[in-house]
């Protein structure tokens, strides 16, 4: 079953039948009634008797005189509500689809984690869609086929390799072909559900096993296909069988008299209603044929209540039972959903599996008296166990943190409303092994930062991001991913603290004339006087002034006074403008103390700022949702990736090299320890006043994540950027495979060769030389006395024997 | 610095190749976004995808997508030419006459200057 498969509407199918043929019917309807009545009429009968006769004929004129318009009344319910009604269904939230490829990096866990997620089932044989094995390093899948925003995929049969944690090559296992590329099923996240609390997975009549339709019938309806709505017989022959039990074994309801039941009416048992439920479906089958009857029923009756949300149809009873699409069933699987009409609740089986098996083998030695089992089959699948599930799949709410960013990017789109009953399907950017990995680096870092002496309460927030993309791939909003409630990665705004420093260096690097690296600036006590008559005097981390420092030194080391000296130059209005172009609306008062971060961002908005920097300068809006479809399977909207190239990228290369060496030598240095490998990597710590917050900002390659932790009330927690946000950094990039930064440099900036103690240039061959990009412009205008030499011989050898240029 | 050519990546820029010829630009950026999931850094991706997006006259994309090729590509040859000429006709577009002479000469450069680090 396919996401797009499972969410049309089977309800703007039903038309009523043609017009003419209504007509028609009316009027041999209308002939009859005044057929049977005219005897009746003429018949002159004397006497007492006459009086009674005519009494009753007054009656019979009354309750027709009411019958008529009052069946007029029902009539125009039906139609109108049968017809006009969809049912709301819920949206539902996909994964993104994984793309299978030789060269993937991918772990076996991963890809198992993937498929149980995306609910296949490990077997020895995966020899139907929906199942996979293992057997070394050799994975057999058997894919569903799936609707995706860009098409559909069909079922395949495949197999791949996995060799050093990557996917060596791929298969048809039919055909043995190779194959370049696969896309897996994505895994169903979560649902938004409407108010009311139901929730179904809408079946098509001719996509159900057969079994179920015959064996429906059989069970409850033996006259479905025969009887206008009402069964009479079948009312005779339950009145009998519970004459003989002495008790009500059978009910008469016809399968249309149960929609009318479930569909109009309420649960009281009057005659009142008996005879509404009656002409309603007399009604019913009078408008519409049997096969969409058949169909509204099958998606309409409850079969289950998990919490709060009643479970409508068979197409979700199959899920919620068996976690299997109902294509997939087994014949005494059909028995047991079919069981469950009777009575979904007295036949749970999950807290009555006993009942639930006798009922099971009940509808199962009926589908053998009426021909639809072998007797051998019949008794072969009696013997089966339930096989339900022990727990129903958790009903969507797998990834709180990030349902919420999608319905948060939806909103500008869709009302709530709709998100909750138009059946849409949403496609996201989630990739549930990182977003395992993500929980789980969050759980198991506090657990130890409280471990090392740290309060129990500690929060946290974490983003993982596509760098190139803009997709987020994992989202921790609670220290308890299950939580759903405050989700701190979109709404705790916390200050940044030295996390913003990095942008005033970018903004002094922009000036080219005057800073470069190795620019030195004074890292020495100030005193600022403020607006308000107060005065500010910022100091150290360390409580010490390191005098004279490069800017690389300040930066990697993150010394404030140096950087509140940068930032003085600068101005505090750039800063705040650069905050802006980078995509962050701050609302901040323009002091001095933005410099060290005195600006509250939400981690979010924190991991939108750097993605421009990770990426080398474009802009790229971060994006939770792909496409959504509507519940047909057209598209509705798509959310394409849009870039946006930033003035002066030459500088951000060089910015990013300068926080790589945060990681290698600054206040981040521990992380390469942590992580347990030589990976270049962008890094920036953050603490604020009295180790109330602690940030990291982080990126590779193609992955940027921003981890906050700190208390909820704001409180001096003990933590520093170093000894709990990048701790729980590491947490998950220990699990990702990883790749270094890529430190090539857009034109306009150039890597040389120079001496960091004199902030010379100097040549590759000469004492300690470094390189170092530099925007063009900024190069140091000195040379080491080792390069003069060297030139000199080069400009020597050039002129006797070197081309002329 | 340049990708090792992926299969899959081949096979992707092929479909949407012919999602073009058949004027399907949509599906054809799809593809090629799908392409970049895979290879977020092959200029010959980032550049196709700026041909589309002209064709789909989203000219800032267009833009967009080519500056990027070029920034990340090798900046001489073919691609680079392709990079500026698409440079050029979608600042034609946005109204920037000055810049869309600017970028021709920048495509007739690209087949004859070595790169820079030669």
């Amino acid at each position: 079953m396919s996401p797009g498969g499972k969410t049309f509407s089977v309800m703007s199918k039903l038309k009523k039948k043609t017009g003419k043929k209504k007509i028609s019917r009316k009027k041999t309807a209308g002939k009859k009634r005044s057929a049977r009545r005219s005897p009746a009429v003429n018949k002159a009968v004397p006497g007492w008797l006459g009086r009674i006769w005519r009494l009753a004929l007054l009656v019979t004129g009354v309750c027709l005189g009411l019958l008529v318009p009052w069946t007029a009344y029902l009539n125009y319910q039906v139609t109108t509500e049968f017809e006009g009604r969809k049912w709301d269904l819920p949206s539902r939230v996909y994964a993104r689809a994984l793309d299978l490829y030789p060269g993937l990096p991918i772990t076996l866990k991963d890809l198992e984690l993937e498929l149980s997620i995306a609910r296949y089932l490990r077997k020895t044989n995966a020899d139907r869609p929906g199942l996979y094995s293992v057997s070394g390093n050799t994975v057999e899948i058997y894919r569903r086929s799936f609707r995706f925003h860009d098409g559909v995929e069909d079922a395949l049969h495949f197999s791949l390799q996995l060799q050093s944690g990557k996917v060596g090559s791929v298969r048809d296992v039919k055909s043995g072909r190779s194959l370049d590329l696969v896309r897996l099923e994505p895994a169903e996240i979560a649902a938004i559900y409407p108010l009311h609390k139901e929730d179904r997975t809408l079946v098509r009549i001719n996509h159900v096993p057969p079994l179920l339709l015959t064996g429906l019938q059989a069970v409850e309806d033996r006259n479905f296909k025969h009887h206008p709505g009402v069964d009479l017989k079948g009312i005779a022959r339950a009145a009998l069988a519970n004459l003989k039990a002495g008790r009500a074994v059978q009910g008469g309801s016809t399968l249309t008299q149960q929609l009318v039941k479930n569909y109009f009416l309420s649960d009281e048992r009057t005659i009142a209603r008996k005879v509404n439920e009656a002409i309603m479906a007399l009604l019913l089958e009078f408008h519409y044929d049997k096969a969409e009857i058949l169909e509204a029923y099958l998606n309409e009756v409850f079969l289950g209540q998990q919490g709060a949300y009643a479970v409508h149809g068979f197409g979700r009873a199959s899920l919620y039972y068996f976690d299997q699409p109902l294509d997939r069933l087994q014949p005494q699987h059909i028995a047991l959903l079919i069981g469950l009409v009777r009575g979904a609740s007295y036949y749970n089986p999950r807290r009555h599996p006993d009942r639930a098996l006798n009922r099971r083998n009940q509808v199962l030695s009926a589908f053998e008296t009426t021909g639809l089992l072998s007797s051998a089959d019949a008794r072969a699948a009696a013997d089966r166990p339930l096989d339900v599930t022990e727990q129903p799949r958790n009903r969507g709410t797998r990834y709180h943190a990030f349902v919420d960013l999608v319905r948060r990017q939806l909103a500008q789109v869709y009302r709530e409303e709709d998100l909750k009953t138009a059946g849409l399907s949403i496609f996201t950017t989630l990739s549930p092994a990182d977003q395992e990995k993500a929980q789980q680096a969050v759980s198991d870092g506090l657990k130890r930062l409280h471990e090392g002496g740290l309060s129990a309460s500690l929060q946290a927030a974490m983003v993982l991001a596509d760098t190139h993309s803009g997709e987020v791939r994992a989202l921790v909003g609670d220290r308890d991913a299950n939580r759903a409630g405050f989700n701190r990665a979109l709404d705790a705004r916390r200050q940044i603290g030295s996390v913003i420093k990095p942008l005033v260096y970018l903004l002094a690097l922009e000036h080219e004339a005057d800073y470069n690296l190795l620019t030195r600036i004074q890292d020495r006590p100030l005193s600022l006087k403020l607006s308000d008559g107060s005065s500010w005097t910022p100091a150290n981390y360390d409580q010490v002034s390191h005098g004279e420092v490069t800017l690389l030194e300040a930066l990697t080391r993150s010394y404030n006074q140096a950087t509140v000296r940068l930032g003085l130059n600068i101005g505090i209005s750039h800063l705040l403008h650069k905050l802006e172009q980078l995509g962050v609306q701050a609302n901040v008062q323009a002091v001095p103390s933005i410099f060290l971060g005195a600006v509250e961002l939400t981690p979010l908005e924190v991991t939108q700022i750097y993605q421009s920097l990770a990426v080398g300068g474009y802009s790229v809006p971060l994006r939770s949702v792909i496409a959504v479809q509507t519940a047909h399977g057209s598209e509705l909207v798509r959310y394409p990736l849009r870039m946006m190239p930033l003035n002066r990228r030459e500088v951000i290369g060089v910015l990013n090299y300068a926080m790589t060496q945060v990681v290698e030598q600054g206040t981040a240095k521990a992380l390469p320890g942590l992580l347990g490998k030589q990976t270049v990597i962008a890094g920036k710590t953050g603490t604020t006043n009295d180790r109330r917050d602690s940030w990291f900002v982080g990126y590779t390659r193609n992955r940027i994540a921003v981890v906050w932790v700190g208390e909820d009330d704001n409180r001096p927690a003990g933590v520093t950027g170093s000894n709990a946000a990048m701790r729980l950094w590491a947490g998950l990039f220990r699990q990702l495979p990883i790749e270094s930064l890529d430190l090539s440099l857009s034109d306009g900036a150039a890597w040389l060769w120079v001496n960091p103690d004199s902030g010379r240039l100097t040549a590759e061959n000469c004492p300690g030389a470094v390189q170092l990009p530099f925007v063009d412009g900024s190069a140091p205008g000195k040379m080491t006395a080792c390069l003069a030499k060297t030139r000199k011989k080069e400009s020597f050898w050039r002129k006797w024997f070197g081309k002329k240029n | 610095m340049f990708p090792l050519h992926n299969p899959a990546v081949k096979e992707l820029l092929a479909e949407a190749g012919s999602a073009e010829t058949t004027g399907d630009y949509d599906q054809a950026a799809v593809l090629l976004e799908r392409a970049l999931r895979m290879q977020p850094r092959n200029p010959e991706v980032l550049q196709q995808l700026a041909e589309v997006q002209l064709q789909k006259q989203d000219y800032e994309q267009a833009l967009n997508f080519a500056v990027r090729s070029y920034d990340i590509g090798p900046r001489v040859g073919e691609i680079c030419d392709r990079n500026w000429r698409t440079i050029s006709v979608a600042r034609e577009h946005l109204g920037d006459r000055n810049g869309s002479v600017q970028a021709e000469l920048r495509a007739s450069a690209c087949m004859n200057t070595k790169p820079k680090s030669f």
